[in-house]
């Protein structure tokens, strides 16, 4: 909703602001509290009911409009009533209050690699007609794939070691493939696959030429996954309460330019294709679980933050740096 | 620079090869796919592809709205601008995998 012309116009009478949620309404750091205290009614969440959608709310933590609704209209309504409502907002209800605690404990994103390999993942349903000619899959998503120097070194040692030889892509690149990306998160967060899930996992580079500028690679790689019905990731928030039969296979080529002064990416690109089957319970394809088409087309993040990967908890990298804990549930 | 810029183009529009074994794709979890056959992904198709998974102008406008990815950061940012925060909060980062 808020790519309708209308609704990114009117947003320029506001500061926007985007987060997430799950965090924001169970954590313990002072900014969750302070998120929590606002749009509960000045106490600390309890309960587990959602607390998405879009918040008009004065730096005071007054919140004077909120819908949780994709529908431009609901938004552009709420922002207008928000919008009104801050108009008339007593000067003392306003302001942020100058020992306003707001300090957040460590994110995912302050592991955000920099100096590594910082990838953006689109993912959307194929057309019906199996062709790419045919009619256009209205939903999409994004997600993050993230690699630390030290892994994309390897990458490029494995390729030059055995030069216009196809070989296998690092452990680190192909679970993180395999597993957590080329998953059907389209209509929604899904939960990932794990290594014994996967039936087929033949993704491989070749080192293509080199100059004393740069070398060049290519990808190519097939995956086949499916879910056979046991979690074995652990204890954590993926953890399904039931798991559903769910099976995803992808063909994937790619390529990627490596400059050799920077040690660093100039360009990457890979894009699969696949078929998928089944659904998740965390998201809306269980109301279509038909097999169909799927599609991922992956490139060079040049945005200045992104996300962290959704599946980044089980990445098993030490230079990820969880958060600490947050708190239990407790009445204020 | 010039001639970074031109290998990296040259190599992304250069012809792909697929791997080898696509003839008998989807072979260990045909079964679940009923009649949805394996796409074909090959040199001639590729870059029609990508512009079709790429999002769209339109569909990508709400990224160039300048949110600020934390809340704590978007409070701040308001009372130093004296602005109301416009807080856009879901399950998965709004500016990522929701």
């Amino acid at each position: 909703m808020f790519s309708d012309p209308r609704v990114a116009e009117l947003s320029r009478s506001f500061l926007p602001a985007a987060d997430e949620v799950w965090r924001l309404q169970r954590g313990g750091d002072a900014e969750c509290q302070f998120f929590q205290r606002a749009v509960n009614g000045g106490k600390l969440i309890t309960d587990n009911g959602t607390r998405q959608g879009i918040y008009v709310m004065a730096p005071s933590g007054e919140v004077m409009a909120r819908v949780n609704s994709l529908k431009a209209d609901r938004v552009l309504k709420i922002m207008q009533e928000g919008l009104a409502a801050w108009d008339t907002l007593p000067e003392e209800r306003r302001h942020l209050a100058s020992d306003a605690q707001l300090e957040g404990e460590e994110r995912w994103e302050d592991s955000r690699p920099t100096d590594g390999l910082l990838l953006s993942r689109i993912v959307r349903d194929l057309p019906a007609e199996g062709t790419v000619d045919g009619t256009r899959a209205s939903r999409w998503n994004r997600d993050s794939l993230w690699f630390s120097k030290e892994e994309v070194e390897q990458l490029i040692k494995d390729a030059r070691d055995q030069p216009a030889d196809w070989v296998p892509l690092p452990h680190a690149f192909a679970r993180r493939l395999a597993c957590f990306t080329f998953v059907d998160n389209v209509f929604g967060q899904c939960i990932p696959f794990d290594l014994d899930d996967v039936a087929r996992l033949q993704l491989e580079v070749r080192w293509e030429s080199e100059n004393e500028d740069s070398l060049h690679l290519r990808f190519r790689g097939r995956t086949a996954a499916s879910e056979d019905g046991e979690w074995r990731l652990g204890e954590n928030l993926w953890k399904p309460k039931n798991m559903h039969p769910h099976a995803l296979e992808t063909t994937m080529l790619g390529s990627g330019t490596f400059d050799l002064h920077s040690r660093s990416f100039s360009a990457f690109e890979m894009l699969a294709l696949g078929r998928r089957s089944g659904f998740t319970e965390l998201n809306s394809r269980r109301f279509r679980p038909e097999p169909g088409g799927i599609g991922y087309l992956i490139q060079l993040d040049r945005r200045a933050w992104s996300a962290a990967p959704t599946f980044v908890a089980l990445h098993e990298a030490d230079w990820i740096k969880p958060p600490t804990k947050g708190r239990e549930l407790t009445n204020d | 620079m010039v001639s970074l810029l031109v290998a990296s183009l040259s190599l992304l529009l250069a012809p792909q090869e697929a791997h080898p074994d696509s003839s008998d794709a989807g072979a260990e979890t045909a079964e679940s796919f009923g009649a949805v056959e394996m796409p074909v992904l090959d040199r001639s198709d590729y870059r029609s592809w990508r512009k079709y998974l790429r999002p769209t102008e339109e569909e990508a406008a709400f990224e160039a709205i300048p949110w600020l990815p934390t809340f704590a950061d978007g409070l701040r940012a308001a009372e130093e601008a004296q602005l109301p925060l416009l807080l856009w909060v879901l399950n998965g980062h709004p500016l990522g995998c929701t």
